[in-house]
């Protein structure tokens, strides 16, 4: 069994729309995959398929051997505290300071006050928003945004990272920072990255695995 | 960042204002209904000398038994202390209170019966104490009563009964409150305790703050009640007493005690239940 799983997923939302149609997917650790389709192919429906933010209406849904999609309610923050996620509409709160919205992952888990400052400094270099720590983050323009919330998908080193649309309203070269970081991040620390995209160019740009998905089926994997 | 200041840390200052205004509004009443109860308890205490249960012997009963009864009367829990009216003590008083000569009753025999007279440990408990002495074999007829007393019981009565109605209805009002507020303000921080959901904190983790927030605007609320609480009673007692100097009024140094403790664990456990019961309602709206 591949480290993440899908296993016959079907996901129908109670309006009717087919989101995902017998979705079979095995990742393997430390992979680097675009999850590549076009605007309503179910990028996002497989997304939060794994961080339980959606239930499959049928199919399993396997991380590490754990099945997911039929986790109990109270194991849910154990599932999403070893997760790093770059939202697509990146969920920060924005009366927060840059700082504030980076260390929240490290709160939940508890992480000492010192050393979650020291981690704070190496992402904030990592995402070249050193000189913003303290700025509130609706004061950051959008690309600083995105970098921050990609910042704080890894600050606590998760094992899975998952980046939804990540480049999604950024100039070239500031996706490409993007994803870079992330490419980098998953050959440093072996972590599993999916990144959903619909941007060609991106694609071509990184040796990574390509899983192709239209309207809701996976064409190429 | 530690839980106690992540609960203040981008809180809306209305919502807290408003949680700790109505916890203090309720301690500030509170505090009153305690004053007015221990100033009650103040002048039974000191009343009850002036209030006590006749109970009288049947005819014909030997000293010996008679002192007997006493001993026995003397053990019962609500007693606090007996004084034997002898036959010519009652008459001496009779006498007395007419003013009058012994010859002017003719008399041959002495009519006064002897009789015990028992003051309760607690001026309320009057009743119940002449209903134990009734069951004594040896009293002929036992009462208690005089207008004081009952209108003193009857006061002490409505006063509790009316201050106990009234100190709950102010603690269901209160309690909804610092509910309410803590919804409202629970409500206003949706986006983050989304975010946190996401990044895998625990119910435990989300709900802390809030139940920070109520037990800080609980201790708060009570602890400025208190002091206001204070310093009134201090002038208000500096008055009463130099307005109604014969009254026994409660010392000052008196009240500090039991206005501290009562503000502050029933403030802060006002505060943590209406957080609570706030974290509850909407954990369970979020599930439907």
């Amino acid at each position: 069994m591949g480290f993440l799983e899908f296993k016959r997923v079907y996901k129908v939302y109670p309006v009717g729309v087919k989101a995902l149609d017998n979705v079979n997917l095995s990742l393997e650790k430390g992979e680097f995959v675009f999850l590549w389709g076009a605007t309503g192919a179910g990028k996002t429906t497989l997304m939060k398929l794994i961080t339980r933010e959606e239930l499959p209406t049928s199919g399993e849904v396997w991380l590490e051997r754990c099945k997911i999609s039929s986790l109990e309610e109270r194991y849910l923050p154990v599932l999403r505290r070893n997760l790093g996620v770059v939202f697509q509409d990146l969920k920060l709160v924005p009366h927060w300071t840059v700082y504030e919205n980076l260390i929240s992952p490290l709160l939940v888990l508890g992480v000492k006050r010192r050393y979650a400052h020291r981690l704070a400094g190496e992402i904030l270099e990592l995402v070249h928003l050193q000189d913003k720590k303290y700025l509130k983050t609706e004061w950051l323009s959008g690309g600083e945004k995105q970098k921050l919330c990609l910042g704080r998908a890894l600050i606590h080193r998760p094992y899975l990272v998952l980046a939804d649309e990540p480049t999604g309203n950024l100039d070239s070269a500031t996706a490409l920072e993007v994803v870079g970081t992330l490419f980098e991040f998953s050959k440093k620390s072996e972590a599993t990255v999916i990144v959903a995209t619909h941007s060609e160019d991106l694609v071509n740009r990184f040796p990574a695995r390509l899983v192709v998905l239209d309207k809701g089926k996976i064409i190429q994997s | 960042m530690s839980k106690s200041k992540e609960a203040f840390y981008h809180r809306g200052t209305s919502y807290l204002v408003m949680g700790f205004l109505s916890v203090f509004f309720t301690q500030l009443l509170l505090n009153l209904f305690i004053f007015g109860y221990l100033e009650l308890e103040q002048m039974g205490g000191v009343w009850q000398s002036s209030f006590t249960v006749q109970a009288f012997f049947r005819e014909n009963l030997s000293p010996e038994v008679i002192e007997k009864v006493k001993e026995e009367v003397e053990t019962l829990p609500l007693v606090g202390d007996t004084r034997l009216i002898s036959s010519e003590e009652a008459k001496s008083r009779f006498l007395n209170y007419f003013n009058l000569q012994e010859k002017d009753l003719g008399l041959e025999e002495n009519p006064f019966p002897p009789s015990l007279e028992v003051r309760a440990r607690r001026v309320e408990e009057l009743p119940l104490l002449a209903q134990e002495l009734e069951k004594i074999e040896e009293f002929e007829e036992v009462f208690y009563g005089g207008e004081n007393t009952e209108a003193l019981l009857r006061f002490y009565h409505f006063f509790l009964i009316a201050g106990g109605i009234l100190l709950l209805a102010l603690f269901v009002f209160s309690l909804l409150v610092v509910t309410a507020v803590t919804k409202a303000s629970i409500q206003a921080r949706q986006i983050e305790i989304e975010v946190w959901n996401l990044m895998g904190a625990t119910k435990r983790f989300i709900r802390a703050p809030f139940i920070y927030q109520g037990i800080m605007e609980g201790l708060g609320g009570g602890a400025v009640a208190l002091v206001v609480s204070l310093v009134f009673f201090h002038f208000l007692l500096d008055f009463l007493r130099t307005s109604f100097p014969f009254f026994f009024w409660i010392s000052w140094e008196e009240l500090v005690l039991p206005l501290g403790v009562v503000s502050i664990l029933m403030s802060s456990f006002l505060g943590f239940l209406g957080a609570i019961l706030a974290c509850n309602s909407m954990e369970e709206e979020s599930a439907k």
